[in-house]
């Protein structure tokens, strides 16, 4: 026999997610199937030696679907396949009246459920009390009151799911849906699925009005039983008595002032926490992956297979696993402000700024988290439930200057910019640092009133969110949520990644016919002659042997391209291997310019050196590293980005605009840059 | 005609009890968190520039914006 399948369904905020970890307690293989924007989570565990499947769906407030969110917990309970044997309907005590709505549409769908009470504490602090007995009598569901934080009820809860007869509850409003419907059903017994299912239908067929008017009456029926049933268990209508002591730090953090001052003091401070912290992780990956690559390397025979083994595979690995720490940092940090009921607050502060430009109040998530990376931030953009807005956020969130510009931003500026000092304090390198940070943020928000021209998101836009009551997170809740969105960055996006990775090897080593073998013949001869050392000369191969590769005739083919921006084709192939990710940047032309990676004044020095061969002049010219710099704020260099940015809209469609876009917004604007300073 | 007074025009600390809602898709959703005609709601915070207002409804903290408190018609 099939284990039986059991569905948590309730409201967001009503304590289901807290109940589904205590109830999957022995982390238990996990399931993730992700939909567009929010996950439904699955697990196999056993309630008293019975082994049952366990189902969190999303928090919903109704049904009756409109965002995506609630189009799985609708599809899930309507679809035979996946209909659930059992669901458990939390239901937030304190606020009985809009969680038992959700309960009476179960009940229409005729599916087996109980009742769990949740914030029973508060409910009795706030003296609401329900009489069970009479809620049985009246409902036919059975209930139990629960506190998933202490374990109370839950044994209680278990036995219960476990013995509880799975027949159909009584019906609400099946009768009047099946009386009101133009088309009946053909089984009476589905009234309300097929409303649901017709209604949709409706919609389309342009049937509206009258499904509109239905959907009304629908509602106020159902409250008008709802009270009723509050009436007979003894609950009078003291809802408001809760919130009626207002949360006391509320007026200070949605205050049209202070509000602004706190968010953006803990915006600073969770951008500081995330970029420093996860830097140690970060250098400890770094030297592991190079420490794994050359230990590989030096005990293997050394052949394409070792070297595809070192440099492309390992360090495509490499490439994904040094992001773990930043993403882990970001969204425990986010689950945070999340789960205590910050984030909501954020949102409501923010949400008129941002649907100037077309976005939501959510969006301000990932624009924050992108300053550290963009690849967690895109991820966090799933809680927007427009889509419309949740594009436009992923679109133009890569434009916020991330952690891997930095060593490129550094090079550059080491290399163009005066060490001078402004009006006695700032330095002008820092301002030019804070400058393409503010560049960052400016054709980011640019971009969106753009794309907010061509989407015209508002039309179905809402915001209607609740303000959920404070409270402490779980740390349980918190790892776990961090782990999840890991696992599913690695798992991913990994995968794409390491392809890239290990063409760009084959493209790094490998030329047309023997080029390769003539060029590092020809470097050894001059090495020999030069009377380099070991490893100087072994570097003048290496760079005669990249500028023979595939890599190097791509570089020199796209010169053309790429001169009006001030840059041979040296800085070509650079262009060209960053787009791994931004910070090989720095690495390529250490490897091109043949010296090693930690000389960093010997390669400024050696990059001050070069110079056109036709003219003459300097290739590195301050018009030259101001294009770059523009360029790199700019352009979509980073296929971790991309790769995230097709898992999480579902289609090459999109990475493949938003690259073609960032990468013409970056052209002519270094191109503009590079004419007036040259 | 007078037109009618909803929720956006409510000073902040100002109680009302719900009319009527208009009829479309966005009200519906309203009605099902439980904006339901005969409700009290208290008007607590306005964002800034138009923004959110955060109102008390049947229990609980609701934020949405102007031209969505504006299809909740008050007595």
């Amino acid at each position: 026999m099939a284990s039986p399948k059991i569905a948590l369904l309730g409201n967001p905020n009503s304590g289901k997610t807290t109940l589904y970890n205590r109830l999957a307690n022995a982390n238990q293989k996990t399931g993730n199937f992700s939909g567009v924007t929010v996950e439904r989570r699955a697990t196999k565990t056993t309630f008293l030696n019975q082994e049952i499947e366990l189902v969190d769906l999303p928090g919903t407030y109704t049904l009756f679907s409109t965002a995506l969110d609630e189009q799985i917990v609708y599809s899930e309970l309507l679809s035979p396949k996946t209909r659930p044997d059992l669901a458990v309907v939390v239901v937030d005590k304190t606020l009985l009246r809009r969680s038992l709505f959700l309960l009476t549409q179960v009940m229409d769908l005729g599916i087996p459920c109980v009742v769990a009470f949740s914030m029973v504490d508060s409910a009795a602090k706030a003296g609401i009390e329900i009489d069970i007995k009479k809620f049985t009598e009246s409902t036919g569901l059975h209930a139990v009151e629960i506190n998933s934080r202490t374990g109370y009820g839950i044994e209680a809860l278990k036995k219960l799911v476990l013995k509880v007869e799975r027949k159909q509850p009584k019906e609400i409003l099946n009768d009047f849906i099946y009386e009101s419907l133009l088309r009946k059903p053909t089984e009476q017994r589905n009234a309300y699925g097929a409303f649901l299912n017709q209604t949709h239908c409706d919609v389309l067929a342009g049937n509206a009005a009258f499904c509109l008017d239905l959907h009304r009456q629908e509602i106020l029926k159902r409250y008008d039983f709802i009270d009723g049933l509050l009436a007979y268990t003894g609950v009078e209508r003291v809802e408001e008595r809760v919130v009626k002591t207002p949360f006391w730090a509320d007026k200070y953090i949605l205050h049209n002032v202070w509000g602004y001052v706190i968010l953006l003091t803990i915006l600073f401070l969770v951008f500081q926490a995330v970029y420093n912290f996860a830097s140690y992780p970060m250098d400890l990956i770094d030297e592991g992956v190079s420490s794994i690559a050359t230990w590989l390397s030096s005990s293997l025979p050394s052949g394409p297979l070792t070297s595809l083994l070192t440099d492309g595979i390992i360090a495509g690995i490499g490439g994904v696993v040094i992001f773990i720490p930043q993403i882990a940092f970001l969204f425990i940090v986010l689950s945070i402000m999340e789960e205590s009921g910050y984030m909501a607050r954020v949102i409501y502060l923010m949400d008129s700024i941002m649907t100037k430009f077309g976005m939501s109040g959510r969006s301000i998530v990932p624009l924050v988290s992108a300053s550290a990376c963009a690849i967690p931030a895109i991820m966090s953009a799933r809680s927007i439930d427009n889509w419309k807005e949740r594009l436009i956020t992923i679109m133009v969130t890569p434009f916020i200057s991330c952690s891997a510009r930095l060593p490129v931003y550094a090079i550059l500026i080491a290399l163009a910019v005066p060490d001078v000092t402004i009006l006695g304090v700032f330095n002008l390198k820092g301002l030019v640092f804070l400058g393409l940070y503010l560049l960052g943020v400016f054709a980011a928000f640019a971009s969106a009133l753009i794309m907010k021209m061509v989407f015209k998101p508002q039309d179905s836009s809402f915001l209607m969110m609740e303000l959920p009551q404070y409270r402490l997170p779980e740390y349980k809740k918190i790892l776990g949520n961090a782990l999840e969105k890991c696992q599913s960055f690695v798992f991913e996006a990994g995968k794409i990644i390491l392809a890239i990775s290990i063409l760009l090897w084959v493209l790094a080593s490998y030329g047309p016919g023997n080029q390769m073998e003539v060029a590092a013949e020809k470097a050894a001869i001059e090495a020999g002659k030069l009377q380099l050392d070991e490893v100087e000369s072994d570097r003048l191969i290496q760079s005669y042997a990249l500028e023979a590769s595939y890599a190097g005739h791509f570089g020199k083919a796209i010169e053309p391209a790429i001169k009006p921006l001030g840059y041979d084709w040296k800085i070509g192939i650079a262009l060209i291997t960053s787009f791994a990710a931004r910070e090989v940047f720095v690495g390529t032309l250490a490897t091109i310019y043949s010296v090693g990676e930690e000389e960093e004044t010997t390669l400024i020095e050696k990059m001050r050196a070069q110079k056109w061969p036709s003219t003459g002049l300097p290739v590195y010219t301050l018009a030259t590293a101001i294009s770059l710099l523009v360029f790199y704020a700019f352009a979509m260099q980073c296929m971790s980005t991309l790769a995230i940015v097709k898992k999480e809209t579902n289609s090459w469609k999109w990475p493949t605009i938003q690259f073609i876009y960032m990468t013409i917004v970056a052209y002519a604007s270094s191109f503009v840059c590079y004419q007036i300073f040259s | 005609m007078k037109k009618p007074r909803t929720l956006a025009d409510l000073q902040i600390g100002e109680k009302a009890t719900i009319a009527e809602l208009h009829n479309d898709e966005v009200s519906l959703r309203l009605m099902e968190m439980g904006c339901v005609p005969g409700c009290e709601v208290e008007l607590k915070c306005k964002a800034l520039l138009g923004g959110p207002v955060c109102v008390n409804v049947s229990g609980y903290h609701l934020s949405l914006r102007l031209v969505e408190a504006a299809k909740i018609l008050l007595v």
